[in-house]
């Protein structure tokens, strides 16, 4: 790739920031050119990140129904899956689903709460409380 | 504690050949990241369909982490000194104790914690590099490859990056250079890594690495169909467009090679 042709599409993910990327110069070296974003790579990162805000939107709603469990809501805000989650917190996949359960999820004993909130680095309120706003 | 060690931050591609040649540049070796990538030979190709990051299988193109940090210092003889840790408040204090001793130190982080990175870039992908080098009241000063200007996190951020648990672990990796030898011999360091890498390249003894893995994942994108659920898949390629330092997560791959922007675009309106 040459100097003028590494790509500056300005990608609002990095706030400014320039990234790295390596092309030739004039004289068919290769430097550092700072690239302020590519458009390919900013569509995929958009659509990731609608994805978690999608199935956070969605476990939001239902737990305001209360079909789901805060900690669901939580887990997608902070872009975690159940597998990620069962992975930081050390509870087995299983055991994470069913926490995930409205029912189940308030009975939790403090301790196992502490853990969820230190996975996910909020407080143990936070883990149990919705945002507020909506019904 | 205050301490602010004198230490050049040069912006790279990826984050492990970046941090591993400016600690060797710290040290008065003349390093550049493409050397560094170069002699540890860790340009390969991997394509394998039964590792799944977020659903989407895994494409390397870079070797696993710590691959390049190894190859580079095992071609060159440099020892280098390793510490992980299973207590985080034991974690902090070794920073602390290696930065009031003057020495910069490379870490092993997670990037959803650290504050500094911005938050569409952020991810649960464990095996950032960056290196410490100075710390303002509960601040640590840290040079960070992949940004472009050094930066600061909060104490707190930093433990949590990295003493993050799940895949990749940092385990509070800390290293740096222990023992450079005075001469080093860069000529035939030079030449085993050419050779290592094309015969990883060209006669892996697996069919999904090297030329092999190319093709076979050349073969499989020819048949591949749009998926029935198109959110799923972008979710995939999501986990980790932005940095190069995942290079090796293949995420960046998936963003080149499985979505490029028209294919992306086709997928969002169906």
């Amino acid at each position: 790739m040459k100097k003028d042709e590494v790509p500056q599409h300005d990608a609002k993910a990095f706030q400014g920031r320039k990234k790295a990327l390596y092309a030739q110069d004039e004289q068919g070296r290769l430097r550092i050119v700072p690239s302020s974003g590519w458009e390919a790579e900013e569509i995929v990162l958009d659509q990731a990140i609608a994805e978690f805000e999608a199935q956070a939107a969605d476990a939001l709603a239902r737990a305001r129904r209360g079909q789901a469990s805060a900690l669901e809501y939580h887990m997608y805000r902070q872009r975690m899956d159940v597998v990620l989650l069962a992975q930081s917190t050390g509870y087995f996949r299983w055991r994470v689903k069913r926490h995930l359960r409205p029912d189940l999820f308030a009975r939790l004993p403090a301790a196992k709460l502490a853990r969820y909130a230190d996975a996910l680095g909020l407080s143990v309120d936070e883990v149990r409380a919705l945002p507020p706003g909506g019904p | 504690m205050n301490v602010s060690l004198p230490f050049e931050h040069r912006q790279s591609a990826h984050c492990e050949s970046g941090v591993i040649s400016a600690l060797l540049r710290h040290a008065g070796v003349p390093m550049s990241e493409p050397m560094a990538f170069g002699i540890s030979a860790g340009l390969t190709f991997a394509y394998i369909p039964l590792v799944k990051f977020g659903g989407m299988p895994m494409i390397a193109y870079r070797m696993p982490p710590k691959g390049v940090i190894r190859g580079l210092t095992k071609r060159l003889c440099i020892r280098m000194n390793f510490e992980t840790f299973r207590d985080p408040k034991a974690g902090m204090a070794a920073l602390d104790r290696h930065l009031a001793a003057g020495r910069p130190v490379g870490a092993q982080t997670s990037v959803f914690w650290l504050d500094y990175f911005p938050p569409d870039m952020r991810f649960h992908f464990n095996a950032h590099n960056l290196v410490v080098y100075g710390k303002r009241g509960d601040r640590y000063l840290i040079s960070d490859p992949v940004i472009d200007t050094p930066v600061e996190c909060d104490g707190a951020g930093l433990e949590k990056s990295r003493f993050t648990r799940g895949m990749l672990a940092p385990k509070g990796l800390l290293y740096y250079p222990e023992h450079i030898p005075t001469q080093l011999g860069f000529a035939d360091a030079i030449r085993k890594a050419i050779h290592f890498n094309a015969g990883m390249m060209l006669h892996a003894p697996l069919p999904f690495v090297g030329i092999r893995g190319v093709r076979y994942m050349a073969n499989k994108l020819r048949k591949l169909r749009a998926p029935a659920r198109p959110s799923r898949n972008t979710a995939a390629c999501s986990s980790a467009t932005w940095c190069a330092c995942r290079k090796r997560s293949a995420p960046a791959a998936r963003a080149s090679v499985s979505c490029m922007p028209r294919s992306c675009r086709r997928l969002r309106r169906s």
